[in-house]
Protein backbone atom coordinates (compact mmCIF):
# COMPACT_ATOMS: atom_id res chain seq x y z
CA UNK A 1 0.00 0.00 0.00
CA UNK A 2 1.32 3.52 -1.02
CA UNK A 3 2.28 5.50 1.89
CA UNK A 4 -0.39 8.14 1.28
CA UNK A 5 -3.42 6.77 1.33
CA UNK A 6 -4.63 9.10 -1.13
CA UNK A 7 -2.91 7.72 -3.81
CA UNK A 8 -3.13 4.05 -5.32
CA UNK A 9 -5.66 1.82 -6.24
CA UNK A 10 -9.16 1.67 -4.97
CA UNK A 11 -11.74 -0.45 -6.27
CA UNK A 12 -15.46 -0.11 -5.46
CA UNK A 13 -17.34 -3.60 -6.39
CA UNK A 14 -21.28 -2.40 -5.77
CA UNK A 15 -22.44 0.56 -8.57
CA UNK A 16 -25.49 1.28 -6.70
CA UNK A 17 -26.18 4.18 -3.73
CA UNK A 18 -23.94 2.92 -1.60
CA UNK A 19 -20.94 2.73 -4.61
CA UNK A 20 -21.52 6.03 -5.99
CA UNK A 21 -21.50 8.00 -2.42
CA UNK A 22 -18.37 6.40 -1.41
CA UNK A 23 -16.94 6.95 -4.73
CA UNK A 24 -18.08 10.86 -4.36
CA UNK A 25 -16.67 10.62 -0.93
CA UNK A 26 -13.29 9.32 -1.64
CA UNK A 27 -13.06 12.51 -4.22
CA UNK A 28 -14.15 14.80 -1.94
CA UNK A 29 -11.50 13.39 0.90
CA UNK A 30 -8.53 14.09 -1.69
CA UNK A 31 -8.08 10.66 -2.98
CA UNK A 32 -6.38 10.81 -6.41
CA UNK A 33 -5.59 7.75 -7.15
CA UNK A 34 -7.34 5.78 -9.86
CA UNK A 35 -10.69 4.56 -8.74
CA UNK A 36 -12.79 1.75 -10.80
CA UNK A 37 -16.14 1.25 -9.52
CA UNK A 38 -17.81 -2.58 -11.07
CA UNK A 39 -21.55 -3.53 -11.34
CA UNK A 40 -23.12 -5.96 -12.14
CA UNK A 41 -26.16 -4.01 -13.75
CA UNK A 42 -25.73 -2.58 -17.37
CA UNK A 43 -27.24 0.86 -15.67
CA UNK A 44 -26.01 3.62 -14.19
CA UNK A 45 -26.67 4.37 -10.34
CA UNK A 46 -30.41 4.57 -9.77
CA UNK A 47 -32.86 5.09 -6.86
CA UNK A 48 -34.53 1.47 -5.87
CA UNK A 49 -37.25 3.37 -3.49
CA UNK A 50 -39.40 4.63 -5.91
CA UNK A 51 -40.09 1.42 -8.01
CA UNK A 52 -42.13 -0.08 -5.65
CA UNK A 53 -43.79 3.43 -5.45
CA UNK A 54 -44.17 5.84 -8.08
CA UNK A 55 -42.79 3.03 -11.02
CA UNK A 56 -45.90 1.06 -10.01
CA UNK A 57 -48.72 3.27 -9.86
CA UNK A 58 -47.25 4.15 -13.61
CA UNK A 59 -46.37 7.62 -12.57
CA UNK A 60 -42.82 7.43 -13.90
CA UNK A 61 -40.91 5.16 -15.73
CA UNK A 62 -38.94 2.78 -14.19
CA UNK A 63 -35.16 3.70 -15.99
CA UNK A 64 -36.09 7.27 -14.91
CA UNK A 65 -34.66 7.08 -11.38
CA UNK A 66 -30.68 7.38 -12.41
CA UNK A 67 -29.54 8.97 -9.07
CA UNK A 68 -27.80 12.57 -9.35
CA UNK A 69 -23.91 12.87 -8.77
CA UNK A 70 -23.13 15.02 -5.26
CA UNK A 71 -19.55 15.43 -7.35
CA UNK A 72 -18.12 13.56 -10.65
CA UNK A 73 -16.19 10.97 -9.08
CA UNK A 74 -13.90 10.24 -11.79
CA UNK A 75 -14.17 6.67 -11.66
CA UNK A 76 -13.94 4.28 -14.39
CA UNK A 77 -17.12 2.49 -14.45
CA UNK A 78 -17.29 -1.12 -15.60
CA UNK A 79 -20.94 -1.97 -15.87
CA UNK A 80 -22.91 -4.72 -17.18
CA UNK A 81 -20.38 -6.92 -15.12
CA UNK A 82 -20.04 -9.00 -11.99
CA UNK A 83 -17.64 -9.50 -9.60
CA UNK A 84 -17.07 -13.34 -9.78
CA UNK A 85 -14.25 -13.80 -7.53
CA UNK A 86 -11.79 -11.89 -4.89
CA UNK A 87 -8.32 -12.88 -4.22
CA UNK A 88 -6.97 -11.17 -1.43
CA UNK A 89 -3.28 -12.32 -1.85
CA UNK A 90 -2.69 -11.13 -5.15
CA UNK A 91 -5.60 -8.18 -4.45
CA UNK A 92 -7.59 -8.92 -7.78
CA UNK A 93 -11.27 -8.78 -8.09
CA UNK A 94 -11.95 -11.35 -11.01
CA UNK A 95 -14.92 -10.54 -13.02
CA UNK A 96 -17.60 -12.33 -15.13
CA UNK A 97 -15.90 -11.70 -18.31
CA UNK A 98 -12.66 -13.32 -17.48
CA UNK A 99 -10.65 -10.13 -16.31
CA UNK A 100 -9.51 -9.16 -13.48
CA UNK A 101 -8.96 -5.59 -11.66
CA UNK A 102 -6.29 -4.88 -9.05
CA UNK A 103 -6.77 -3.08 -6.06
CA UNK A 104 -4.96 -1.46 -3.65
CA UNK A 105 -7.88 -0.82 -1.24
CA UNK A 106 -11.18 -2.35 -2.03
CA UNK A 107 -14.67 -1.88 -0.89
CA UNK A 108 -17.50 -3.98 -1.32
CA UNK A 109 -20.84 -2.63 -1.90
CA UNK A 110 -22.78 -5.66 -3.56
CA UNK A 111 -26.18 -4.99 -1.36
CA UNK A 112 -28.74 -7.35 -1.59
CA UNK A 113 -31.06 -8.92 -4.23
CA UNK A 114 -34.89 -10.43 -4.29
CA UNK A 115 -35.20 -13.42 -2.52
CA UNK A 116 -36.40 -15.69 -5.29
CA UNK A 117 -39.24 -18.24 -5.15
CA UNK A 118 -37.56 -21.35 -3.94
CA UNK A 119 -39.37 -23.48 -6.73
CA UNK A 120 -37.37 -22.73 -9.79
CA UNK A 121 -40.10 -24.01 -12.52
CA UNK A 122 -42.63 -22.55 -10.64
CA UNK A 123 -40.55 -19.05 -10.48
CA UNK A 124 -40.10 -19.59 -14.31
CA UNK A 125 -43.80 -19.22 -15.01
CA UNK A 126 -44.79 -16.15 -16.94
CA UNK A 127 -46.38 -13.69 -14.89
CA UNK A 128 -44.15 -14.75 -11.31
CA UNK A 129 -42.18 -11.85 -10.50
CA UNK A 130 -39.79 -10.07 -7.63
CA UNK A 131 -38.93 -6.68 -7.24
CA UNK A 132 -35.29 -5.28 -6.60
CA UNK A 133 -33.84 -3.72 -10.14
CA UNK A 134 -35.31 -1.11 -12.28
CA UNK A 135 -35.73 -3.70 -15.10
CA UNK A 136 -38.22 -6.27 -12.13
CA UNK A 137 -40.13 -2.57 -11.53
CA UNK A 138 -40.16 -2.42 -15.75
CA UNK A 139 -41.63 -5.70 -16.58
CA UNK A 140 -43.81 -6.18 -13.54
CA UNK A 141 -45.45 -2.48 -14.31
CA UNK A 142 -46.02 -3.69 -18.08
CA UNK A 143 -47.95 -6.32 -16.10
CA UNK A 144 -50.26 -3.90 -14.00
CA UNK A 145 -50.70 -1.74 -17.00
CA UNK A 146 -52.54 -4.59 -19.00
CA UNK A 147 -55.39 -4.68 -15.79
CA UNK A 148 -54.93 -8.12 -14.65
CA UNK A 149 -57.77 -9.81 -12.70
CA UNK A 150 -55.94 -10.38 -9.50
CA UNK A 151 -52.08 -9.78 -8.24
CA UNK A 152 -50.78 -12.34 -5.60
CA UNK A 153 -48.11 -10.85 -3.36
CA UNK A 154 -46.17 -13.44 -1.49
CA UNK A 155 -44.85 -11.70 1.69
CA UNK A 156 -46.49 -8.86 3.96
CA UNK A 157 -42.78 -6.81 4.36
CA UNK A 158 -42.52 -3.46 3.43
CA UNK A 159 -42.19 -4.49 -0.44
CA UNK A 160 -44.83 -6.46 -0.34
CA UNK A 161 -47.03 -4.21 1.40
CA UNK A 162 -45.97 -1.37 -1.23
CA UNK A 163 -46.62 -3.28 -4.15
CA UNK A 164 -50.28 -4.29 -2.93
CA UNK A 165 -50.94 -1.01 -2.35
CA UNK A 166 -49.97 0.25 -5.43
CA UNK A 167 -52.19 -2.25 -7.35
CA UNK A 168 -55.53 -1.22 -5.42
CA UNK A 169 -54.86 2.18 -6.24
CA UNK A 170 -54.68 1.13 -9.53
CA UNK A 171 -57.92 -0.67 -9.05
CA UNK A 172 -56.03 -3.95 -9.03
CA UNK A 173 -57.26 -6.83 -6.83
CA UNK A 174 -55.07 -8.23 -4.94
CA UNK A 175 -54.35 -10.97 -2.78
CA UNK A 176 -51.33 -11.04 0.30
CA UNK A 177 -50.24 -13.73 1.68
CA UNK A 178 -48.03 -13.99 4.97
CA UNK A 179 -46.68 -16.67 6.88
CA UNK A 180 -46.28 -14.30 10.23
CA UNK A 181 -49.25 -13.55 12.06
CA UNK A 182 -49.71 -9.95 10.28
CA UNK A 183 -47.72 -7.33 7.70
CA UNK A 184 -44.75 -5.63 8.83
CA UNK A 185 -44.64 -7.62 12.22
CA UNK A 186 -41.13 -8.43 11.19
CA UNK A 187 -39.95 -4.99 11.22
CA UNK A 188 -42.43 -3.36 13.75
CA UNK A 189 -43.66 -5.89 16.21
CA UNK A 190 -47.15 -6.84 16.89
CA UNK A 191 -49.28 -3.44 17.65
CA UNK A 192 -48.09 -1.29 14.19
CA UNK A 193 -48.77 -4.80 12.73
CA UNK A 194 -52.46 -4.70 13.50
CA UNK A 195 -52.67 -1.49 12.00
CA UNK A 196 -50.76 -2.35 8.78
CA UNK A 197 -53.78 -4.62 8.81
CA UNK A 198 -56.15 -3.29 9.38
CA UNK A 199 -55.07 -0.47 6.52
CA UNK A 200 -54.66 -3.18 3.97
CA UNK A 201 -58.31 -4.06 4.50
CA UNK A 202 -59.99 -1.20 4.39
CA UNK A 203 -58.04 -1.00 1.01
CA UNK A 204 -59.56 -3.91 0.06
CA UNK A 205 -56.64 -6.09 -0.31
CA UNK A 206 -57.58 -9.59 0.44
CA UNK A 207 -55.00 -10.02 3.36
CA UNK A 208 -54.45 -13.80 4.30
CA UNK A 209 -51.88 -14.35 7.35
CA UNK A 210 -50.94 -17.27 8.60
CA UNK A 211 -50.78 -19.23 5.24
CA UNK A 212 -48.13 -20.20 3.17
CA UNK A 213 -47.67 -20.44 -0.11
CA UNK A 214 -47.40 -24.41 -1.05
CA UNK A 215 -47.34 -24.16 -4.80
CA UNK A 216 -47.83 -21.68 -7.81
CA UNK A 217 -49.77 -23.42 -10.59
CA UNK A 218 -49.96 -22.62 -14.58
CA UNK A 219 -48.86 -24.23 -17.84
CA UNK A 220 -46.09 -21.78 -19.03
CA UNK A 221 -47.99 -18.75 -17.32
CA UNK A 222 -48.79 -18.54 -14.16
CA UNK A 223 -52.58 -18.80 -12.99
CA UNK A 224 -52.91 -19.17 -9.55
CA UNK A 225 -51.38 -20.79 -6.42
CA UNK A 226 -52.30 -23.03 -3.49
CA UNK A 227 -52.58 -22.24 0.16
CA UNK A 228 -51.45 -24.38 2.96
CA UNK A 229 -55.17 -23.90 4.42
CA UNK A 230 -56.10 -25.49 1.76
CA UNK A 231 -57.39 -22.79 -0.71
CA UNK A 232 -56.47 -21.34 -3.91
CA UNK A 233 -55.98 -17.95 -5.28
CA UNK A 234 -56.59 -17.44 -9.11
CA UNK A 235 -54.09 -14.70 -9.86
CA UNK A 236 -52.44 -14.03 -13.50
CA UNK A 237 -49.45 -12.03 -11.66
CA UNK A 238 -47.51 -13.10 -8.55
CA UNK A 239 -45.41 -10.46 -7.20
CA UNK A 240 -42.35 -12.90 -4.74
CA UNK A 241 -41.75 -10.28 -1.73
CA UNK A 242 -40.20 -12.89 0.51
CA UNK A 243 -37.04 -10.09 1.56
CA UNK A 244 -33.07 -10.54 0.16
CA UNK A 245 -30.54 -12.04 -0.08
CA UNK A 246 -26.97 -10.67 0.45
CA UNK A 247 -24.51 -10.82 -2.62
CA UNK A 248 -21.80 -12.33 -0.91
CA UNK A 249 -21.45 -15.42 -2.44
CA UNK A 250 -18.88 -14.41 -4.73
CA UNK A 251 -16.69 -14.04 -2.03
CA UNK A 252 -16.95 -17.50 -0.41
CA UNK A 253 -12.96 -18.18 -1.38
CA UNK A 254 -12.13 -14.82 0.11
CA UNK A 255 -11.44 -15.41 3.54
CA UNK A 256 -13.44 -13.22 4.50
CA UNK A 257 -16.29 -13.34 7.35
CA UNK A 258 -18.85 -13.16 4.52
CA UNK A 259 -22.07 -15.33 4.36
CA UNK A 260 -26.07 -15.30 4.21
CA UNK A 261 -26.33 -12.37 6.62
CA UNK A 262 -23.27 -10.54 5.08
CA UNK A 263 -19.56 -9.36 5.28
CA UNK A 264 -18.50 -8.62 8.83
CA UNK A 265 -17.01 -5.68 9.59
CA UNK A 266 -15.83 -3.22 12.34
CA UNK A 267 -17.23 0.03 13.39
CA UNK A 268 -15.19 1.87 10.72
CA UNK A 269 -16.02 -0.43 8.26
CA UNK A 270 -13.20 -2.91 7.60
CA UNK A 271 -13.91 -6.23 7.19
CA UNK A 272 -13.32 -8.89 9.19
CA UNK A 273 -11.20 -12.15 7.86
CA UNK A 274 -12.72 -15.63 8.50
CA UNK A 275 -10.43 -15.80 11.69
CA UNK A 276 -12.04 -13.04 12.99
CA UNK A 277 -9.30 -10.52 12.44
CA UNK A 278 -9.92 -6.99 10.91
CA UNK A 279 -7.98 -6.53 8.05
CA UNK A 280 -6.76 -3.11 6.59
CA UNK A 281 -7.38 -2.63 2.51
CA UNK A 282 -11.17 -4.12 2.53
CA UNK A 283 -13.93 -2.64 3.63
CA UNK A 284 -17.96 -2.74 3.13
CA UNK A 285 -20.93 -0.78 3.59
CA UNK A 286 -24.57 -0.86 2.56
CA UNK A 287 -26.76 -3.52 2.95
CA UNK A 288 -24.04 -6.23 2.83
CA UNK A 289 -22.02 -5.37 5.54
CA UNK A 290 -22.92 -6.58 8.97
CA UNK A 291 -21.88 -4.53 11.82
CA UNK A 292 -21.68 -3.74 15.60
CA UNK A 293 -23.61 -0.95 17.09
CA UNK A 294 -23.06 0.23 20.99
CA UNK A 295 -26.24 1.54 20.95
CA UNK A 296 -27.62 -2.19 20.27
CA UNK A 297 -25.22 -3.74 22.85
CA UNK A 298 -22.73 -4.03 19.90
CA UNK A 299 -24.94 -6.79 18.43
CA UNK A 300 -24.01 -6.81 14.79
CA UNK A 301 -26.50 -5.43 12.25
CA UNK A 302 -27.62 -5.77 8.85
CA UNK A 303 -29.66 -3.41 7.50
CA UNK A 304 -31.52 -2.55 4.43
CA UNK A 305 -32.04 0.78 4.32
CA UNK A 306 -31.18 4.15 2.25
CA UNK A 307 -29.90 6.07 4.70
CA UNK A 308 -27.58 3.53 5.89
CA UNK A 309 -26.01 2.83 2.63
CA UNK A 310 -25.11 6.48 2.50
CA UNK A 311 -23.78 7.33 5.44
CA UNK A 312 -21.75 3.81 5.71
CA UNK A 313 -20.72 4.39 2.49
CA UNK A 314 -19.20 8.13 3.68
CA UNK A 315 -17.58 6.36 6.78
CA UNK A 316 -15.77 3.44 5.09
CA UNK A 317 -14.77 6.26 2.02
CA UNK A 318 -12.82 8.47 4.69
CA UNK A 319 -11.57 5.54 6.90
CA UNK A 320 -9.81 4.15 3.12
CA UNK A 321 -8.03 7.08 3.04
CA UNK A 322 -7.40 8.06 6.61
CA UNK A 323 -4.89 7.41 8.82
CA UNK A 324 -5.49 5.50 11.95
CA UNK A 325 -6.05 8.75 14.23
CA UNK A 326 -8.28 10.43 11.59
CA UNK A 327 -10.63 7.74 11.53
CA UNK A 328 -14.26 7.79 11.91
CA UNK A 329 -17.05 4.77 13.50
CA UNK A 330 -20.28 4.61 11.89
CA UNK A 331 -22.70 5.20 14.28
CA UNK A 332 -25.48 6.77 12.67
CA UNK A 333 -28.95 5.80 14.42
CA UNK A 334 -30.95 3.23 11.96
CA UNK A 335 -33.49 5.17 10.11
CA UNK A 336 -35.83 3.92 7.19
CA UNK A 337 -39.68 4.85 5.83
CA UNK A 338 -42.32 3.33 3.71
CA UNK A 339 -45.18 4.88 2.26
CA UNK A 340 -48.34 2.86 1.27
CA UNK A 341 -52.33 2.80 1.44
CA UNK A 342 -51.86 6.43 2.20
CA UNK A 343 -49.62 6.24 5.41
CA UNK A 344 -45.95 7.98 6.09
CA UNK A 345 -44.37 5.14 8.38
CA UNK A 346 -40.67 6.38 9.50
CA UNK A 347 -39.02 4.76 11.83
CA UNK A 348 -35.94 5.31 13.81
CA UNK A 349 -33.82 2.89 16.12
CA UNK A 350 -34.35 -0.63 16.03
CA UNK A 351 -37.93 -1.74 16.47
CA UNK A 352 -37.43 -5.37 16.52
CA UNK A 353 -34.40 -4.67 19.40
CA UNK A 354 -37.34 -4.47 22.45
CA UNK A 355 -39.17 -6.22 25.16
CA UNK A 356 -41.90 -3.25 25.42
CA UNK A 357 -43.63 -0.87 22.71
CA UNK A 358 -46.08 2.37 24.16
CA UNK A 359 -48.28 4.56 21.78
CA UNK A 360 -46.55 7.78 22.85
CA UNK A 361 -48.61 10.31 21.03
CA UNK A 362 -51.93 9.80 18.09
CA UNK A 363 -53.27 6.61 18.28
CA UNK A 364 -54.48 4.11 15.90
CA UNK A 365 -57.80 5.14 15.46
CA UNK A 366 -56.76 8.50 14.04
CA UNK A 367 -54.22 6.43 12.24
CA UNK A 368 -51.53 9.08 13.28
CA UNK A 369 -49.15 8.21 15.68
CA UNK A 370 -46.03 7.26 17.56
CA UNK A 371 -44.90 4.14 18.69
CA UNK A 372 -42.21 4.03 21.07
CA UNK A 373 -40.34 0.78 21.85
CA UNK A 374 -38.36 -0.08 24.80
CA UNK A 375 -35.89 -2.48 25.74
CA UNK A 376 -35.31 -2.98 29.37
CA UNK A 377 -36.18 0.55 30.90
CA UNK A 378 -34.84 2.34 28.22
CA UNK A 379 -35.49 3.44 24.36
CA UNK A 380 -34.63 1.98 21.85
CA UNK A 381 -36.79 2.56 18.49
CA UNK A 382 -39.25 4.64 17.91
CA UNK A 383 -42.03 4.65 15.03
CA UNK A 384 -44.38 7.65 13.46
CA UNK A 385 -46.93 7.12 11.19
CA UNK A 386 -48.07 10.51 9.98
CA UNK A 387 -46.06 12.07 12.45
CA UNK A 388 -42.33 12.19 10.84
CA UNK A 389 -41.76 15.45 12.32
CA UNK A 390 -41.62 13.73 15.49
CA UNK A 391 -39.10 11.34 14.81
CA UNK A 392 -35.48 13.46 14.96
CA UNK A 393 -37.22 14.05 19.04
CA UNK A 394 -37.50 10.22 19.39
CA UNK A 395 -34.04 9.93 17.82
CA UNK A 396 -32.39 12.01 20.59
CA UNK A 397 -33.94 10.03 23.18
CA UNK A 398 -32.72 7.00 21.40
CA UNK A 399 -28.77 8.14 21.36
CA UNK A 400 -28.96 9.07 25.08
CA UNK A 401 -30.50 5.72 26.38
CA UNK A 402 -33.15 7.72 27.83
CA UNK A 403 -35.82 5.61 30.35
CA UNK A 404 -38.79 3.96 28.98
CA UNK A 405 -41.25 4.34 29.06
CA UNK A 406 -41.08 7.93 28.39
CA UNK A 407 -42.61 10.14 30.66
CA UNK A 408 -46.13 11.46 30.15
CA UNK A 409 -45.82 15.17 28.47
CA UNK A 410 -42.39 13.81 27.25
CA UNK A 411 -42.86 14.92 23.43
CA UNK A 412 -46.17 17.17 23.13
CA UNK A 413 -47.24 17.79 26.61
CA UNK A 414 -50.34 14.94 26.66
CA UNK A 415 -50.54 12.31 28.68
CA UNK A 416 -49.44 8.79 27.11
CA UNK A 417 -52.06 7.24 25.36
CA UNK A 418 -51.66 3.44 26.08
CA UNK A 419 -50.80 4.02 29.52
CA UNK A 420 -49.38 1.02 30.02
CA UNK A 421 -46.51 -0.66 27.90
CA UNK A 422 -47.38 -3.71 26.28
CA UNK A 423 -45.12 -6.57 24.73
CA UNK A 424 -44.26 -5.83 21.49
CA UNK A 425 -44.45 -8.97 19.72
CA UNK A 426 -41.32 -9.09 17.36
CA UNK A 427 -41.39 -12.83 16.29
CA UNK A 428 -38.82 -15.12 15.07
CA UNK A 429 -38.35 -13.81 11.58
CA UNK A 430 -37.66 -17.44 10.96
CA UNK A 431 -41.60 -17.91 10.94
CA UNK A 432 -41.88 -15.50 8.33
CA UNK A 433 -42.46 -14.60 4.75
CA UNK A 434 -40.62 -10.96 4.89
CA UNK A 435 -37.50 -10.38 6.01
CA UNK A 436 -37.36 -7.22 9.26
CA UNK A 437 -35.09 -5.15 6.79
CA UNK A 438 -33.53 -4.80 10.31
CA UNK A 439 -31.70 -7.61 11.29
CA UNK A 440 -29.91 -8.28 14.86
CA UNK A 441 -27.67 -10.94 13.68
CA UNK A 442 -26.96 -12.01 16.69
CA UNK A 443 -30.00 -12.90 18.88
CA UNK A 444 -33.40 -11.30 19.40
CA UNK A 445 -32.87 -9.28 22.98
CA UNK A 446 -35.62 -11.15 24.94
CA UNK A 447 -34.98 -14.59 23.96
CA UNK A 448 -31.40 -15.50 25.85
CA UNK A 449 -30.34 -17.96 22.97
CA UNK A 450 -27.84 -17.38 19.78
CA UNK A 451 -28.39 -19.16 16.78
CA UNK A 452 -25.38 -20.93 14.79
CA UNK A 453 -25.98 -21.82 11.52
CA UNK A 454 -23.61 -23.04 9.34
CA UNK A 455 -22.57 -21.25 6.15
CA UNK A 456 -24.72 -22.48 3.50
CA UNK B 1 -34.40 41.18 -12.84
CA UNK B 2 -34.13 38.76 -14.75
CA UNK B 3 -36.29 37.63 -17.89
CA UNK B 4 -39.44 35.59 -17.42
CA UNK B 5 -39.09 31.72 -16.41
CA UNK B 6 -40.78 30.62 -19.53
CA UNK B 7 -38.24 33.53 -22.18
CA UNK B 8 -35.14 32.19 -20.35
CA UNK B 9 -36.21 28.63 -20.89
CA UNK B 10 -36.72 29.02 -24.61
CA UNK B 11 -33.01 30.06 -25.32
CA UNK B 12 -32.00 26.64 -24.44
CA UNK B 13 -34.95 24.56 -25.08
CA UNK B 14 -34.79 21.70 -28.17
CA UNK B 15 -38.31 20.93 -29.22
CA UNK B 16 -39.12 17.65 -29.18
CA UNK B 17 -41.18 16.43 -32.24
CA UNK B 18 -44.98 17.21 -32.26
CA UNK B 19 -46.26 14.28 -30.57
CA UNK B 20 -43.74 12.82 -28.76
CA UNK B 21 -42.45 13.77 -25.16
CA UNK B 22 -39.16 15.27 -24.56
CA UNK B 23 -36.71 12.47 -24.18
CA UNK B 24 -33.39 11.72 -24.61
CA UNK B 25 -33.12 13.43 -28.53
CA UNK B 26 -34.68 16.85 -27.16
CA UNK B 27 -32.24 16.99 -24.25
CA UNK B 28 -29.39 16.40 -26.36
CA UNK B 29 -26.82 19.18 -25.35
CA UNK B 30 -28.35 19.61 -22.18
CA UNK B 31 -26.85 18.13 -18.29
CA UNK B 32 -29.85 15.34 -17.81
CA UNK B 33 -30.47 16.79 -14.77
CA UNK B 34 -31.93 14.23 -12.00
CA UNK B 35 -33.23 14.75 -8.26
CA UNK B 36 -32.91 12.46 -5.07
CA UNK B 37 -35.06 13.09 -2.10
CA UNK B 38 -33.42 11.94 0.56
CA UNK B 39 -36.53 10.66 2.97
CA UNK B 40 -34.53 9.44 6.02
CA UNK B 41 -34.66 13.43 6.01
CA UNK B 42 -37.01 14.76 4.71
CA UNK B 43 -39.95 15.96 7.23
CA UNK B 44 -42.82 16.75 4.38
CA UNK B 45 -43.19 20.35 5.35
CA UNK B 46 -44.03 20.39 1.34
CA UNK B 47 -42.00 23.66 0.46
CA UNK B 48 -41.14 21.59 -2.56
CA UNK B 49 -44.69 20.78 -3.11
CA UNK B 50 -45.33 24.68 -3.47
CA UNK B 51 -42.42 25.17 -5.60
CA UNK B 52 -42.57 22.74 -8.13
CA UNK B 53 -46.07 20.61 -7.72
CA UNK B 54 -45.41 19.29 -10.90
CA UNK B 55 -42.37 17.59 -9.97
CA UNK B 56 -43.23 16.58 -6.26
CA UNK B 57 -46.29 15.67 -4.83
CA UNK B 58 -48.02 14.61 -1.47
CA UNK B 59 -49.20 11.01 -1.55
CA UNK B 60 -51.77 11.09 1.77
CA UNK B 61 -50.84 13.35 4.65
CA UNK B 62 -47.03 13.26 4.21
CA UNK B 63 -45.49 10.95 1.81
CA UNK B 64 -43.41 12.74 -0.70
CA UNK B 65 -43.69 11.53 -4.36
CA UNK B 66 -41.97 12.93 -6.98
CA UNK B 67 -40.19 12.32 -10.66
CA UNK B 68 -36.75 11.76 -10.27
CA UNK B 69 -35.89 13.15 -14.51
CA UNK B 70 -36.47 16.70 -14.07
CA UNK B 71 -38.62 18.27 -17.26
CA UNK B 72 -36.42 20.77 -18.59
CA UNK B 73 -38.86 23.37 -18.19
CA UNK B 74 -39.21 22.59 -14.40
CA UNK B 75 -35.62 22.98 -13.86
CA UNK B 76 -35.84 26.81 -11.96
CA UNK B 77 -38.66 25.50 -9.97
CA UNK B 78 -36.87 22.54 -8.99
CA UNK B 79 -33.75 24.62 -7.97
CA UNK B 80 -35.96 26.95 -6.38
CA UNK B 81 -37.27 23.88 -4.24
CA UNK B 82 -33.94 22.33 -3.38
CA UNK B 83 -32.90 25.81 -1.72
CA UNK B 84 -36.15 26.26 -0.12
CA UNK B 85 -36.16 22.69 1.47
CA UNK B 86 -35.74 23.28 5.68
CA UNK B 87 -34.02 20.02 6.38
CA UNK B 88 -32.19 20.18 2.92
CA UNK B 89 -33.49 16.70 1.81
CA UNK B 90 -33.65 17.59 -2.20
CA UNK B 91 -30.15 16.95 -4.26
CA UNK B 92 -30.08 18.29 -7.68
CA UNK B 93 -26.99 16.75 -10.03
CA UNK B 94 -26.57 14.65 -13.19
CA UNK B 95 -26.77 11.54 -13.81
CA UNK B 96 -23.27 8.85 -14.32
CA UNK B 97 -23.17 9.19 -18.26
CA UNK B 98 -23.27 5.77 -19.43
CA UNK B 99 -19.84 6.13 -21.36
CA UNK B 100 -18.35 7.74 -18.46
CA UNK B 101 -14.82 7.10 -17.11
Amino acid sequence: MPDDLREGRIVIVGASLAGLRAAETLREEGFTGSLTVIGDEPHPPYDRPPLSKQVLLGRMAADAAALPMRRDPDAEWRLGVRATGLDPVGKQVLLADGESVTYDRLLIATGTRARPWPNADEAALDGVFTLRTRDDAGRLTERLAAGPRRVLVIGGGFTGSEIASACRERGIEVTLAERGPGPLVGALGGTLSMLAAGMQRAHGVDLRCGVTVTALRGNGRFTGADLSDGSHIDADVCVVAMGAVRNTEWLAEAGLAAGPRGVACDAGCRAFNMYGIVTDDVFVAGDAARFPHPLFEYQMLSLEHWGNAVTQAEVAAHNMVSPEPARRPHLAVPVFWSSQFGLNIKSVGVPTFSDQVVIAQGSLDERRLVAVYGYRGRITAAVTVNMAKWLEYYQGLIETAAPFPPGPGAADGRPLVAAFPIPSNVPDPKGLFHGPTVALTGYLPDRRLTVVRPAD
Amino acid sequence: MDKPLAERRCERLILPEPGKKPGAEAREGWLEMQIVVDLTRCQGYAQCVFLAPEVFELHGEEALLYNPAVPDDQLDRVRQAAAACPVQAILLGEEVSAGAR
